[in-house]
């Protein structure tokens, strides 16, 4: 059986762990501005701030877990797709976009309204959405 | 059971007599598929009922109480927590939000176990499975059979939560409250009769049944409307758009602008400044004249004119902020020949809490169109406000670094220690030069204390004496004559000097109010001589035993105030709310044990302090002769 090509493994297993890792560290992050009671992400006022970080938490949490699945995957199942680095791209794009979006949109706020980088959160659901079909397609059509 | 749900029913049953009817005739499957149809139908009903909102059950005549339903154009606040996160921050920390709430854990500060006597009746309070319950005496109100001579009624509203707690129970006549004859004090966090609490003659007091339909839901809603039908018998079927004063009060109805601003372009647009903000009033934005009628709408004497009276009484109010009051209201005259003694001083002078706006609009400052009630209040708290919630809500002040911040908006030149200094007579940093105790000194009553007066007005003894109110200096030099005041007056300001009688000229002009005054004179007395400033100017010593005698007056309300003002003291900080509950005699020893704890005070004719420093019983007693007893109610 052929291997998948070892760079995309590779790259997947890092950028997987390292951005649960990111994402992890924000999780500790929020935990402690629930702790010491930091109005500036607990008040009424900043509830959109609040929802955006713990929507960034958990999607950067899940997407890093997603890449290192994908990597494990394409280290066990041998896919020798042309589309293969297109799907990384796809993927790794939107991994990154769609928690940032969040995580950078709630910075600062306008009442309840996230700021112009909550935009990169419909482009990174985008890119995951285009990205997945095709990489279970690819998953299906193993050699 | 309305039509829509008498159609449902109906075709259910058709389609199960139809199984039984044609059942050897009819397909299994048919038949399985008739039956199947009958149930979901069936469900649905069941839905339908089970899922009623409180509208429909009030058209139907199944609610006793008034029903929360966003009409007319409004959305309700939770609409507006979406996008102004900040500003519904500050207004659901405000005694605003909290003004009428449904009986939860949450909004009910009560001690809900109590049994508590009036009367020689008991009334007994509960909970049960999450409703507020009263065992009370049968009330003269109470229309339908019965046995026995006592009720049970759940709680259905509960208004206030800042001083007072009161609590509404559904009367068994449509949506028509009646008033718990006690109420809750939130600061003393007890119960007492409804009758200590207020300035009123105790036998005038009503049951308070119907006033929440009538009265309240004005001010103490959003977009109440009564639909009341004068009867007889009376009915009514009371709606608001949101319990307490919400956002709409203040900023119109909200519906086409939450709809119009669900497009987040639109928003980003207005974030940006590409776009205004349409479609609802910022008061912050009109004229001083047009953001003080907002207020006005409930901070002041008014009523419904006689053309808007009908639609009042059925649809509510016509007025939407920004709109011009007095198109839909008659707003009383505060200057006006014959004022109503309930709400003003004989002068025109407002003497109640609550109705704040007719002292702007005679203040001076009013008349130059630079000046209502934003001048000084700021109803969201801003974000560059460094206070906590918890105090900017108390009054809702805006917030300045500087002392006296408010006025030296405009009042510039005081904003130097030695004008100031020069234009008080009083240390730039004594109470003496703050602005608001000259000029908006503790003459209006309400809610068992003493507020600022809201015209603002200079110390003037001759004009106060005429109008029988207790002057600005006295208030803060509780220990000094009027004529002390007077002659202070005229040196330092040119002040005409009144022609002061014998008591007037010897004794201190808080005793005179305090011993000899009408009910609510009497209240604002004991007041001052539990303020800070005062106690601090004049000593504490020799005030206890006068303030003992607000205790055992006709107005039970007195007690309250005196107890408050007593709890200031260095002395009296040992006294519990237990206090209030004490019969008199348990009173005076409480007192007297708290007065052992006081220096001594100094014989002194003007304090009324004789031999051994004890009060001279003998003069009391000949200015409670001449007190003026006539019967007041104050419509606070």
């Amino acid at each position: 059986m052929m291997e998948t090509d070892p760079r995309v493994v590779r790259r997947h297993f890092l950028f997987g762990w390292g951005l649960l890792a990111s994402f992890l560290a924000l999780g500790l992050v929020l935990e402690m501005l629930h702790g010491l009671k930091i109005q500036w992400y607990l008040s009424m006022a900043n509830e959109t701030r609040r929802l955006l970080w713990t929507l960034a938490h958990a999607h950067g949490v899940l997407l890093g877990l997603l890449n290192v699945v994908y990597a494990l995957s394409l280290r066990n199942f041998a896919v020798r797709s042309r589309r293969l680095n297109l799907v990384s791209g796809l993927l790794i794009g939107g991994s990154l976009a769609l928690p940032s979006g969040f995580l950078l949109g709630g910075i600062i706020v306008h009442g309840g309204d996230p700021n112009a980088f909550i935009a990169l959160s419909p482009v990174g659901g985008v890119l995951l959405v285009s990205a997945v079909p095709m990489a279970v397609y690819d998953f299906m059509r193993r050699e | 059971m309305n039509l829509e749900s008498s159609v449902l029913a109906t075709a259910a049953l058709a389609l199960l007599a139809a199984v039984l009817v044609l059942t050897r005739r009819l397909p299994l499957r048919l038949r399985g598929a008739l039956v199947l149809g009958a149930a979901a139908i069936l469900l649905a009903l069941g839905a339908r009922i089970y899922l009623r909102s409180d509208l429909d059950a009030l058209r139907a005549g199944l609610v006793d109480h008034p029903v929360q339903h966003p009409e007319g154009g409004y959305a309700s606040s939770s609409e507006c927590r979406a996008c102004h996160t900040r500003q519904f921050e500050s207004w659901h920390a405000s005694f605003h939000r909290s003004m009428t709430q449904r009986p939860s854990e949450s909004s009910v500060n009560g001690d809900f176990t109590a049994s508590l006597a009036l009367d020689g009746e008991r009334t007994t309070l509960s909970r049960e499975r999450g409703r507020y319950l009263v065992d009370m005496p049968r009330p003269a109100w109470w229309r339908l059979p019965g046995s026995g001579g006592r009720i049970q009624r759940p709680v259905e509203l509960v208004t206030g939560s800042h001083h007072y707690q009161v609590y509404w129970i559904s009367s068994g006549n449509s949506t028509v409250l009646a008033q718990l004859p006690f109420v809750w004090l939130v600061q003393e966090r007890r119960w007492v009769p409804r009758r200590s609490v207020f300035i009123a003659p105790p036998e005038e007091l009503g049951d308070e049944y119907g006033r929440w339909n009538s009265s309240c839901i004005r001010c103490h809603s959003t977009n109440g409307r009564p639909n009341l039908d004068r009867g007889p018998p009376e009915i009514a079927r009371s709606t608001v758009s949101e319990f307490g004063i919400a956002c709409e009060s203040c900023h119109g109805p909200g519906a086409t602008h939450a709809s119009a601003m669900r497009n987040p372009l639109r928003r980003y647009a207005a974030h940006l400044g590409i776009a205004e903000e349409t479609g609802m009033a910022n008061p912050g934005k009109l004229s001083n004249e047009r953001a003080s009628h907002v207020c006005a709408q409930c901070h002041s004497i008014n009523g419904p004119t006689r053309e808007e009276y009908q639609h009042w009484l059925k649809s509510g109010f016509r007025y939407r902020p920004g709109d011009d009051l007095a198109q839909t209201r008659g707003i009383h005259e505060e200057g006006s020949a014959n004022p109503d003694p309930g709400y003003f001083w004989p002068d025109g002078m407002v003497r109640v809490t609550g109705r704040e706006y007719h002292g702007v609009r005679a203040s001076p400052c009013f008349a130059g169109g630079n000046f209502g009630c934003l001048s000084c209040h700021a109803l969201h708290k801003p974000a560059a406000d460094p206070r906590s919630l918890h105090e900017w809500r108390n009054a809702q002040l805006k917030h300045f670094d500087q002392r006296n911040g408010r006025c030296l908006q405009c009042h510039q030149p005081l904003r130097e220690a030695e004008a100031l200094q020069a234009h008080t007579r009083h240390r730039a940093i004594s109470s003496g030069a703050e602005c608001v105790n000259c000029h908006m000194p503790h003459t209006a009553y309400g809610l068992g204390k003493a507020a600022r007066s809201h015209q603002i007005t200079n110390p003037d003894v001759a004009a106060d004496l005429a109008a029988g109110r207790p002057n600005a200096c006295n208030l803060c030099h509780v220990d000094q004559t009027l004529d002390w005041t007077a002659r202070h007056l005229t040196d330092w300001y040119g002040k005409r000097r009144p022609a002061l009688d014998r008591d007037q000229t010897e004794i201190a002009a808080s005793l005179l109010l305090l011993h000899q005054g009408d009910a609510g004179q009497r209240a604002l007395a004991a007041f001052s001589m539990g303020w800070a400033p005062a106690r601090a100017v004049a000593g504490e010593g020799w005030m206890l035993p006068h303030l003992l005698h607000a205790y055992d007056d006709r107005y039970e309300v007195l007690g309250l105030v005196a107890y408050r003002a007593l709890r200031q003291f260095a002395a009296g900080k040992t006294l519990s709310s237990e206090f209030l509950s004490l019969p008199m005699e348990a009173r005076r020893a409480a007192v007297e044990k708290a007065l052992k704890l006081a220096a001594l005070p100094l014989p002194d004719r003007r304090r009324l302090i004789g031999a051994g420093g004890k009060v001279d019983e003998a003069e009391v007693q000949r200015l409670r002769a001449a007190r003026d007893n006539r019967a007041m109610i104050l419509m606070e």
